[in-house]
Formats: structure tokens, C-alpha cells, sequence
């Protein structure tokens, strides 16, 4: 139950790194770029290839390499769960072997490897931008980029401010969380005390308080903007000047060449 | 439950970059059934020692010894031990959890394999006891009282199950004057008749020194002091650099000792004990002493 205050997804560090100090803009269009390329390799090696992405971005993000490799072993078991779901799902080969009603195949089982590589890299990558870009930041970023779409009647600065609260929204969940799960140790019983009926109880106990929560953190934070005055119809102002520099030049080569490591895999027709 | 600290540290976040020292190397026994009032300025660490004496944090270094229990870096209370403690979280919003007051009182009860009826005849005795009429708030959403309501439901919802170590962390905060007496009177009786080991943590030093036998006094995460009431009273100026102010009762009783320094042998506790002293003092009835 201990850390969960501390998950970098959505929280933002101060620094002065490579990362820090390279545009919005360019990091998010390489974290999408990135996501393309990820989701077009499809060998195994080619994921891990890009892999190695992660620890060149943690060095260039001046983040504690520990701290990011827990997180991510974290992330692993929860991703590994949403990635097993490719085991289920039937095919057209003979099983490696079976499992109870579960039969895996190799084709099954490399999809799951697949699926758990590609959203693990992301996450890592979508924790150091958020970790390395203060969420106004961030917003000015993603409605810069998105402004073309003003003209076609998209509200962009409404979707700016939407993703910069839902970024912020998760930590802001993850520490409820935690209180939660202190709450009822509070009363001398958790999820580690008594049989198991009683612990998926004590689980689930969690969940109503929790959205319940979130319910009331929406309705104060709608509260707020609207005592401030924000319409989401209005124009914004932003005071943030954006400019680009030799180290957004440095992520679009990295790009490029992740991109064509994945459009070569791909034509290989992979393994 | 006697409750022991070795060289306690507390960091919170540990080996993340949002790592906040909140304790450093605090030693300090507790013996079982004493009331120990936790006063020091905001930050200062108190609400930290009372979570790592619950069991709800474990030290970064050291150990607490709780009950003959460990809590470490490495050891976690056993669940048996942890089921004799309760803590009054600082927020009570982050305590309530259930959808209704009355299962939310029950919780820990029905957790502890207690049948439905008389867990139900409990929540209903521990609603009455901090001031919740049991009829009008039993069905009620824990999510839609008011702040004192929420508090006193918390209160009811550790009280409940009868801990032998209880942490109260500013349980007043929030009630207004009248239901504020209620509790600490409340709570009084609940000290006296089942001895408890308490930790109480308060900004108000009137509570402490009505409430507690000891004061242990935290200071930018360091136990900086480890008092008696009395010795509190007495020394008072000494301690005003760790944030503590005097309250009206305080500067009145200040102003009897400057006449009658007798009153520090063993000084009054309560406005009332001292308005009590000052009658027999004058040798007349109680006549204007109280309200
Ligand atoms: N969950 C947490 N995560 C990170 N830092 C924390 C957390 N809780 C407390 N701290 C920090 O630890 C230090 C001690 O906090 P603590 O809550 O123990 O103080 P306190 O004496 O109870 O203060 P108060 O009177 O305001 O309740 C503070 O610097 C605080 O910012
Ligand atoms: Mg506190």
C-alpha cells in the first residue's frame, strides 16, 4: 500500500535536464511518434529495440534511474494482466500447451510478450514527459499543436485544460487511494488480515469511497474554474512562449530512426 | 499496550525524488494505559510518530515495539496486534468509507466475525456516545454529514471495537464548543473506565493538559521534549519556541502564580479545578467561580 503517493504518471519534477528543457511540443509528438512506431513493429526484438529508448530517456531526464525502474516494475504486473487477455483469445494453431480451458499458443503467447513490451514502453515515456513538463506546460503543448483544428470548430483550449486536469487527476487518485487503504487499517484490518472472503470485501469496500471522492474532487474543481471565471468557450491567453531548439532536432533523429527500425521490421514481415 | 520507539526515522516517499523527511531518530517508551498528548507546531512531525505507533506507517529506520510486536523497514505488525489498534485519522473525511454511518461504525466489528445484531446494538451505543442520535444518523451517507458530523463518526467507528492503543489525531478539530466538551468528557470516561494506551495529537494545549498524563513535545521532526502536565505549566516559557502559545486558561493561572506561587505544587488542570483552588484559597463558597 506504500508508494502509491509517489507514482510518477502525471506528477511533475522540477529540473534542468535535456528533457526539461526541450519543447512541449516535440516531446509529445515523439511520445505519439513513438506510439506508432511500437504499434507497427511487430517482432519481439524490434519492440526491444526500442526499448532501449527508456534508458536513454532516463538519462536524459536527470530522474533517478531507481525510482523509474520501480515504477515500471510496478506498472509491469497491472499491464501484464491487461496483456494476458491475448492468451484468450482463439487461434487457429495448434496449443503450445494447456492450461485448465486455456490453451496457448505461440502466436497467442507472443502476442501477450507484444501487447505487455508496447504499453510498458509508453508508460515509461509518458512518465518521463509528465515528470519533466509542469501540466500547464504540458496543456499549452497539446493545444499549440492541436490549434489548426480551431478552424474546423474543435474547442481546443477546452480539450488543453480537460487533459491537463485528467493528468493531474492521477496521482490526485492514487494518494486517495492510499488514504483509503490507511482508512481502513485504521480500524485494525485490511486486505492482509482474515479469510478471503473477507479481504475481496475489504477490497471492494475501497471502491465506493473512491469514486465517491472523485466525484467530490470533480464538483470542487469545476467549482473553482468557475470561480475564477473560466469558460470553456472563451479564447485563452498564454503567457508561455514556445520555441524549438537543437535539442527538439535531437528527438526528431531519434524518432526518425525508431520509426524506421519498425517500418523494416514490418516490411520483413516479421519472425 | 505499551508502545516503544528505538531510534525511529520516518521518510516519506523513500528513494523517490519526492522523498520529505518527517522524523528523525526519536526514542521514547510509552507504558500501557498511559495518555500521551502529542503537541508541536504544524509539520513538526506529530501526526507522523501516531501513524508509525498504529502501525499505519513504518519507520524508515529503527523499530516501534508495540505490544511486544515489531514494526520495521522490514517487519510489519502481525495482524493479531493490529487488531487491537485504532486511529482518528487527522481527516475524517479519509475515514469513512461505508455508505451508510451505521455500517460504517459496524465496520470493524462485522470484520471481526461479531453477529449482525449485536454490531448493530454496539454502532448504535457508539453513535449515542459521541453525540449522534443513533435514530437520525444510522441510514445517513458518511459523505454527506458536516465536518464535525464526519468526525464524530470517526470517532464512533474506532471507539466501537474497543482498542487497547488508540491514536486520536485533533479530534476536536472542527466541533464547535458544546459538542467539543461532550467528546472530551466522553472521552475522559472511556480513558478512565478502560485504561487504553492514547496518543493524542492537539493544537489545543488545554486538552493536552486536562487529558494527558505526559506531553512529548515534536519539533521540525525531532521529539524535542518528554513532560508531565505539571512540569508543561510550569516551565511554560521555556517551551514557547516550539510554536506552543498560552491559552486564556493558561495566562490566568500565570496570573494566580504570580500571587499565590503555591499554585505550581500541583497545578490545576481545568478552568473549572482552578476557579475551584481559587474558592478554597479565598476561603468562601463557590459563589462566581463558574458560568
Ligand atoms: N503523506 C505524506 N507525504 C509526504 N510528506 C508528508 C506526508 N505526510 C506528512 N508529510 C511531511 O512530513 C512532515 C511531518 O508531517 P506531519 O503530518 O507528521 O506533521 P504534524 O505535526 O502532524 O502537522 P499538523 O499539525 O499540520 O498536522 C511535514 O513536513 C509534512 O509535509
Ligand atoms: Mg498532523
Amino acid at each position: 500500500m506504500n508508494g502509491l503517493g509517489t507514482f510518477p504518471l502525471g506528477r511533475h519534477l522540477p529540473g534542468d535536464s535535456f528533457l526539461h528543457r526541450s519543447d512541449p511540443r516535440a516531446k509529445l509528438l515523439f511520445l505519439f511518434g513513438i506510439a506508432i512506431a511500437a504499434f507497427t513493429a511487430r517482432s519481439v526484438a524490434a519492440v526491444l529495440v526500442l526499448s532501449l529508448l527508456v534508458p536513454a530517456a532516463i538519462a536524459g531526464s536527470g530522474v533517478s534511474p531507481a525510482y523509474v525502474v520501480r515504477a515500471i516494475g510496478r506498472t509491469a504486473v497491472f499491464v501484464g494482466i491487461l496483456a494476458a487477455v491475448q492468451l484468450f483469445i482463439p487461434r487457429p494453431e495448434p496449443p503450445l500447451f494447456v492450461l485448465g480451458p486455456l490453451s496457448v499458443t505461440a502466436g497467442g503467447l507472443k502476442e501477450a510478450v507484444l501487447v505487455w513490451l508496447r504499453l510498458l514502453l509508453l508508460f515509461a515515456l509518458g512518465a518521463l514527459l509528465t515528470l519533466t513538463t509542469p501540466p500547464l506546460v504540458l496543456a499549452a503543448g497539446v493545444v499549440r499543436l492541436a490549434a489548426p483544428l480551431r478552424r474546423v470548430g474543435v474547442p481546443v483550449d477546452a480539450f488543453g485544460l480537460m487533459l491537463m486536469l485528467a493528468l493531474r487527476f492521477i496521482p490526485t487518485l492514487l494518494e486517495a487511494l492510499e488514504r483509503i487503504m490507511k482508512a481502513q487499517a485504521a480500524r485494525g484490518v485490511d486486505f492482509t488480515s482474515g479469510r478471503l472472503r473477507e479481504r475481496i470485501v475489504a477490497l471492494l469496500s475501497v471502491v465506493v469511497p473512491l469514486f465517491a471522492f472523485a466525484f467530490e474532487r470533480a464538483e470542487a474543481m469545476a467549482l473553482a474554474l468557475e470561480a475564477r471565471g473560466y469558460r470553456p468557450d472563451a479564447p485563452r491567453t498564454s503567457r508561455r512562449r514556445l520555441a524549438f531548439g537543437w535539442r527538439d532536432v535531437v528527438l526528431a533523429a531519434t524518432l526518425a530512426l525508431a520509426l524506421a527500425v519498425a517500418a523494416w521490421d514490418r516490411g520483413r514481415g516479421g519472425p | 499496550m505499551d508502545v516503544r520507539f528505538e531510534g525511529v526515522s520516518h521518510v516519506y516517499g523513500a528513494g523517490t525524488p519526492f522523498a520529505r523527511p518527517a522524523l528523525s531518530s526519536v526514542t521514547v517508551s510509552i507504558a500501557a494505559g498511559s495518555v500521551v498528548a502529542l503537541l508541536g507546531r504544524s509539520g513538526s512531525g506529530k501526526t507522523t510518530f501516531a501513524q508509525l505507533a498504529a502501525g499505519l506507517e513504518r519507520p524508515t529506520a529503527g523499530r516501534v515495539i508495540v505490544g511486544g510486536a515489531e514494526s520495521s523497514a522490514e517487519r510489519r505488525l502481525p495482524p493479531d496486534v493490529r487488531r487491537r489498534i485504532g486511529a482518528v485519522l487527522q481527516h475524517p473525511e479519509h475515514q469513512l468509507f461505508e455508505e451508510t454511518v451505521g455500517r460504517d461504525v459496524g465496520f470493524a466489528l462485522r470484520r471481526r466475525g461479531v453477529p449482525p445484531d449485536e454490531v448493530e446494538r454496539r454502532a448504535r451505543a457508539a453513535l449515542f456516545s459521541v453525540g449522534l442520535d443513533p435514530e437520525a444518523y444510522f441510514a445517513r451517507s458518511p459523505f454527506r454529514l458536516s465536518g464535525g458530523e464526519k468526525r464524530r463518526a470517526a470517532i464512533a467507528g474506532v471507539l466501537v471495537y474497543e482498542p487497547e492503543l488508540v491514536v486520536f489525531d485533533e479530534p476536536t478539530a472542527g466541533l464547535d464548543p458544546e459538542a467539543r466538551e461532550r467528546l472530551i468528557e466522553h472521552l475522559e470516561a472511556v480513558f478512565r473506565r478502560r485504561r487504553p494506551t492514547v496518543l493524542y495529537v492537539t493544537h489545543r494545549i488545554d486538552e493536552a493538559i486536562r487529558l494527558a498524563d505526559r506531553v512529548l513535545l515534536f519539533d521540525a521532526g525531532r521529539l524535542a521534549a518528554d513532560v508531565t502536565p505539571a512540569e508543561l505549566l510550569r516551565r511554560f516559557e521555556a517551551y514557547r519556541r516550539f510554536g506552543l502559545r498560552p491559552s486564556p486558561f493558561i495566562r490566568a493561572l500565570f496570573a494566580v502564580g504570580r500571587r499565590a506561587p503555591d499554585v505550581w505544587d500541583d497545578p490545576p488542570r481545568t478552568p473549572a479545578a482552578l476557579a475551584d483552588w481559587l474558592a478554597a484559597r479565598l476561603g468562601g463558597g463557590r459563589k462566581g467561580a463558574r458560568p
